[in-house]
């Protein structure tokens, strides 16, 4: 790990200490407002168009999706960027069509395992949400690791003990603020990231480019990548038609329409024609979300690249980037830390540690909600009263919130990163995308083929480093494997579902 | 090469103008959202 001295100084840690005060004291102060675990869980279903995607950017715009979208475009160059595209495209495509979102507004839902409730039966909902959250709490499993690698390389913190207090301290402040707000706080905080974070990322955009030059980062790709930087469809290049075929069902489809944290935004609004709104808006957020931190991975590539006393840190022999994850990560941090002048630096990383807690806040409260909503109440037959319900989602929020610590700071996984997001998540995401499209399309869907196509998505566990190996898949990638499972939770879904029909469906 | 080059420039500076256009709106605009969710919630009383 490379020393460097950074331009973050007294002046930013003020600004960060301020802003994070701010942010916690909006979220306590919103526990006033909740009396039901429809305000808690959905803010009342009363988010109107422009805050609705404010909290719907601010929320998915992530640090750890700054971390790795920065890690793609350092390692594919200008190519990563069609990511981004079919991000934003999809999303629109979503907008304007309604395609999942809108009829499931219009069922009332507050999650997608109720939904499994409603179309098939209460044992779908109960195993659907157990997977969701067990898939989902995993997936954020190490978002802390990935916050300390940010904090380390724009702080220059290295000492691990004090990024393990600064890091236990924000998820402490997290968890207190959403325990006690609910969704009431997690939208007004998401707004304040909105804004901080929007205005910020282009501003770095442009003292990036400014800094660099426009010419000297896009030799400099050609460089490194050569035609493969910027050619996506070049099968050597780590992507690939196959790969852009992945991204369009993962970065496009799942992560606006069928990703739980997403999808609670679409319940939240308070119409159909608020979905459909908050979706065309918000193409261009998901677009960004991928494409200003890809790009800032980039400039961390021509900067590295052209600094002959780091180069030896961020590239081999060849001059190809090194494989070594934990570098390529922390490429970005680092870069602004060198760029950045103190105190945008300070504003800046309070935005990112901000969006940090801000998908912390999303997510402990979609996965503690889907505990309490889709597996406890339905297997206690719904007899806990409001009350029970708003305890238990937040004891839920306290214990995933320690079992992040654990897991994330303390414990070493010893393996890739982006594998092991990648390939918890699709363990949810292939199976509840075949009963999304299934039951909301298709009269015939049945329950035995729910059951089928959840159990089929929990395959897509082969698709991880280690499993893959011991298996002997290795011949296959991870994007080869998802769409295999996806295909596979369909035809189990449509085989299930003609072979063992619902009998509500022979009356 | 220079194809995709272009391509990615034009892309990138469009939607980073797009982006912005749409942060002010959309920042500006849910305040008084943000007002009428609090109206709202006041009309019923605090918890």
């Amino acid at each position: 790990m490379p020393s460097l001295p950074t331009n973050f100084g007294t002046l930013d840690w003020l600004i960060v200490a301020v802003y994070m005060a701010a942010t916690v004291g909006v979220g306590l102060y919103m526990n006033r407002y909740i009396r039901d675990m429809g305000d808690y869980i959905v803010a009342g279903r009363s988010l109107k168009s422009r805050l609705a995607v404010a909290t719907m950017i601010g929320s998915e715009l992530g640090l750890v999706t700054v971390m790795y979208s920065a890690q793609k475009g350092f390692t594919g160059g200008f190519a990563a960027f069609h990511i981004a595209v079919i991000a934003g495209v999809v999303t629109f495509i979503v907008g304007m069509t309604g395609f999942i979102v809108v009829p499931l507004r219009r069922l009332g839902v507050m999650t997608i395992p109720e939904f499994y409730e409603k179309r098939f039966s209460r044992g779908v909902r109960i195993f659907g949400g157990l997977l969701l959250a067990f898939a989902g709490i995993l997936n954020m499993g190490l978002f802390l690791k990935a916050g300390a690698l940010f904090v380390t390389g724009l702080t220059g913190l290295t000492d691990p003990n004090a990024v393990a207090v600064v890091m236990s301290v924000m998820l402490a402040l997290v968890i207190a603020y959403t325990i006690m707000g609910g969704m009431v706080s997690v939208v007004i905080t998401d707004y304040i990231q909105f804004v901080v974070l929007s205005f910020g990322m282009i501003l770095t955009c442009g003292m990036a480019v400014y800094a660099l030059g426009w010419p000297t980062i896009v030799e400099t790709v050609a460089a490194v990548h050569g035609e493969s930087g910027f050619n996506p469809l070049i099968e050597g290049s780590g992507f690939g038609p196959s790969y852009i075929m992945w991204m369009i069902f993962t970065a496009g489809l799942v992560s606006c329409a069928v990703w739980q944290t997403s999808v609670m935004r679409a319940c939240a609004a308070e119409s159909v024609e608020v979905v459909r709104r908050l979706y065309k808006w918000s193409s261009i957020g998901f677009l960004i979300r991928f494409m200003i931190p890809q790009f800032l991975g980039i400039c961390a590539l021509t900067y590295f690249f052209n600094e002959p006393g780091f180069r030896a840190f961020f590239f081999d022999e060849n001059g190809s980037p090194t494989a070594d994850t934990t570098m390529t990560l922390q490429a970005m941090p680092l870069f602004l830390s060198q760029i950045l002048p103190t105190g945008i630096i300070g504003l800046v990383g309070a935005g990112l540690l901000a969006a940090f807690m801000s998908t912390h806040d999303s997510y402990l409260l979609c996965w503690a909600s889907v505990l309490t909503h889709d597996v406890v109440a339905p297997a206690t037959n719904e007899r806990l009263t409001t009350r029970w319900r708003l305890m238990l989602s937040r004891i839920f929020i306290l214990i995933i919130g320690l079992f992040l610590l654990v897991w994330g700071l303390w414990y070493d996984l010893g393996q890739d990163l982006w594998d092991y997001m990648a390939v918890s998540g699709a363990i949810y995401f292939t199976g509840a995308f075949t009963l999304l499209l299934a039951g909301l399309y298709w009269k015939r869907a049945s329950t035995v083929g729910a059951y089928l196509a959840l159990i089929a998505g929990i395959g897509a566990v082969t698709g991880l480093g280690p499993v893959n190996k011991a298996l002997g898949l290795g011949m296959y990638r991870s994007d080869e494997i998802g769409l295999s499972v996806t295909a596979l939770a369909l035809v189990l879904m449509f085989a299930g579902s003609l072979l063992f029909p619902d009998r509500k469906e022979e009356v | 090469m220079e194809f995709w080059s272009t391509l990615w420039t034009v892309v990138f500076v469009l939607c980073l103008l797009i982006f912005a256009g749409v942060a002010v709106y959309v920042g500006v605009g849910a305040i008084g959202d943000i007002r009428a969710l609090f109206k709202r919630m006041e009309r019923r009383g605090p918890n």
